[in-house]
């Protein structure tokens, strides 16, 4: 598949639920496990990217696609990630961090883990359980005591009812 | 390489369908790997991680109990280092305030003491304080004295306090002063204090350790450190200004390795040898320096970039004709540099960043150093600024000792 100089090469990346995807080269590079496999000469046709779903993966190529087209300003690039992540409910997020870390993509995995953190932040101790999976395995009394010594961080918490 | 992971979309496990959860808040489940989960934790400010350390320490510890999650079982050593913070001494009316300058020197404060926690209430509120005075700080704790007489090792991110025991009757015989350090053996992560008793002829030296919790004597310093001047805790040892009795303007730079507990000299630049003050003593961004006012309005620092090698000394900075308005708060000094060379330096009420980005407003001179320009200044109303950094850390050295963790251990017995 050896493109002519000057026109943009396209890859096509495959999700796990088997749905495909064209990126040109030059963005979907960003992602240094795609990168890699190009550098191998492994890219020639269909790049299957198994840990990542489409619905991810669609998202994932518009940042890849929206990051790239910017120049070099750190600024812009800030505020292109900022709107980017801004509607993502913490689910997406999720699976975001996720296929950010299989692809490799550092700029997206430090982005996308600050907003989770963000997200985080005034949640309470049963969103969090719930959120994560982590069974509340606690006798009353220890739970009462581990509260008790930090007691000022359980101030200014958010309500659970939202997202 | 990308870390093994797993994306458990369908959701709960047979195992958990039938434990807690109620059917309406069952939901998607993320099974995110450790080193992903610790990632985003260390995105968390200190507050809500603390909040949400039972239900990570204690999953980890139950799933994995071989890994230690560094950033919450306590990480003695483990800085988050994007905070570091200066504190500010406090007045009268509001005993301690600590101001951030978030993330970056420029930057902008937050008050993040208004709510003191009861530990902080009953330590500080109830000493009737006259006076709060930081002594020092390391890896997160920091030494204070309540009207001078208290000492409280206190960790201003997790609002752990300690009042440490310390008595004067036996030491004060005759008039003199007291000079403090505060640092740590990283190796035990044993903090140490060390409080020197200075009269016109004698000098009593002890050190408190936190691992054992207690006082004992140690071997006394052959000359007198300065006045009003706390330990700068560089390289595992502390270091004051070391003057002869009798023969003040001469000086040398007295250390105390704090794993060794030996004393030592450290070697100094011949620049200081034509000025007849003394300069003084900072631990500026990690590097031990040397700052010095000179006729003309100008601040020299100096920093050792290699410790312990005298032909490390280097000139730092020259800040020249330094602004009027500054100069009656001249006994305050900088108190940052910046990995990319900008230096904040704290007066009275302002603090100033000093931007080393914009090269043409730099001038290099015939002795290598860099003219700075004015860069930008923020006020703190009604506050003197000390000069103290400290960064934000989970470090407890008093970690065994709280019951909600006895409780644990005893239950996971």
């Amino acid at each position: 598949m050896a493109a002519e100089t000057g026109t943009p090469t396209t890859l096509t990346l495959k999700s796990n639920d088997d749905e495909l995807f064209s990126v040109a080269e030059s963005a979907a590079i960003l992602s240094v496990t795609i990168r890699n496999m190009v550098e191998d000469g492994c890219a020639g046709g269909v790049i299957p990217l198994d840990n990542v779903d489409g619905k991810t993966l669609a998202s994932v190529i518009t940042y890849m696609n929206g990051i790239s087209a910017i120049p070099a300003d750190e600024e812009k690039k800030k505020s292109y990630r900022d709107k980017f992540l801004s509607d993502k409910d913490f689910e997406t997020l999720a699976d975001m961090v996720l296929a950010a870390n299989y692809l490799n993509m550092s700029c997206l995995m430090d982005a996308v883990s600050a907003k989770i953190a963000q997200v985080m932040e005034k949640k309470s101790v049963g969103w969090v359980r719930r959120k994560f999976g982590i069974e509340n395995d606690y006798t009353p009394e220890e739970e009462a005591a581990v509260k008790e010594e930090h007691k000022w961080t359980f101030e200014g918490v958010e309500t659970d009812d939202d997202n | 390489a990308p870390l093994p992971h797993v994306i458990n979309l369908t959701g709960v496990t047979k195992q958990r369908e039938t434990v807690d959860l109620p059917e309406e808040i069952v939901e998607e489940i993320l099974d995110l790997p450790e080193e992903i989960v610790e990632e985003i934790l260390h995105r968390l400010p200190i507050k809500s991680l603390l909040r949400f350390n039972e239900v990570f320490i204690k999953h980890h510890m139950k799933k994995n109990s071989n890994t230690k999650l560094i950033c919450l079982s306590y990480p003695y050593n483990t800085h988050r280092s994007c905070s570091l913070r200066p504190l500010l001494d406090g007045n009268n009316n509001n005993p301690v305030t600590i101001t951030s300058l978030d993330r970056h020197p420029v930057g902008h404060f937050i008050t993040s003491c208004s709510d003191p926690s009861e530990e902080e209430y009953s330590m500080i509120h109830n000493l009737s304080v006259l006076s709060v005075n930081i002594l020092g700080s390391c890896n997160g704790p920091v030494l204070a004295t309540v009207n001078w007489k208290y000492l409280i090792i206190w960790n201003p991110s997790t609002r752990e306090a300690k009042n440490i025991i310390c008595f004067v009757g036996g030491i004060v015989r005759e008039p003199g002063y007291f000079v403090y350090g505060f640092g740590c053996d990283e190796h035990t992560n044993n903090y140490k204090i060390v409080r020197f008793f200075f009269s016109v002829s004698t000098c009593h030296a002890e050190m408190y350790s936190s691992r054992t919790n207690s006082w004992k004597k140690i071997e006394n310093y052959h000359k007198v450190f300065e006045y009003g001047y706390s330990g700068k805790f560089v390289n595992g040892r502390l270091h004051w200004m070391a003057v002869s009795r009798g023969c003040y303007t001469s000086w040398e730079i007295g250390s105390l390795d704090l794993v060794e507990e030996n004393f030592g000299t450290l070697a100094r630049p011949d620049y200081f040898l034509k000025y007849s003050s003394r300069p003084n003593l900072e631990n500026l961004g990690g590097y031990l320096s040397l700052i010095c006012f000179d006729d003309g309005n100008n601040i020299h620092i100096w920093g050792m970039t290699k410790y312990d090698e005298a032909e490390s000394w280097t000139k730092f900075w020259t800040l020249f004709n330094w602004i009027e308005d500054f100069k009656y708060y001249a006994t305050t000094t900088p108190f940052w540099v910046t990995k990319n060379g900008d230096t904040a330096v704290a007066f009275g009420p302002y603090i100033i960043v000093f931007d080393k980005k914009d090269e043409s407003a730099s001038i290099s001179n015939s002795c290598g150093s860099v003219e700075v320009r004015f860069g930008c200044y923020f006020k703190v109303p009604e506050i003197q600024i000390g000069p103290h950094l400290f960064v934000e850390s989970l470090v407890s050295p008093f970690g065994d000792e709280h019951p909600a963790k006895e409780l644990r251990d005893l239950r996971d017995e």
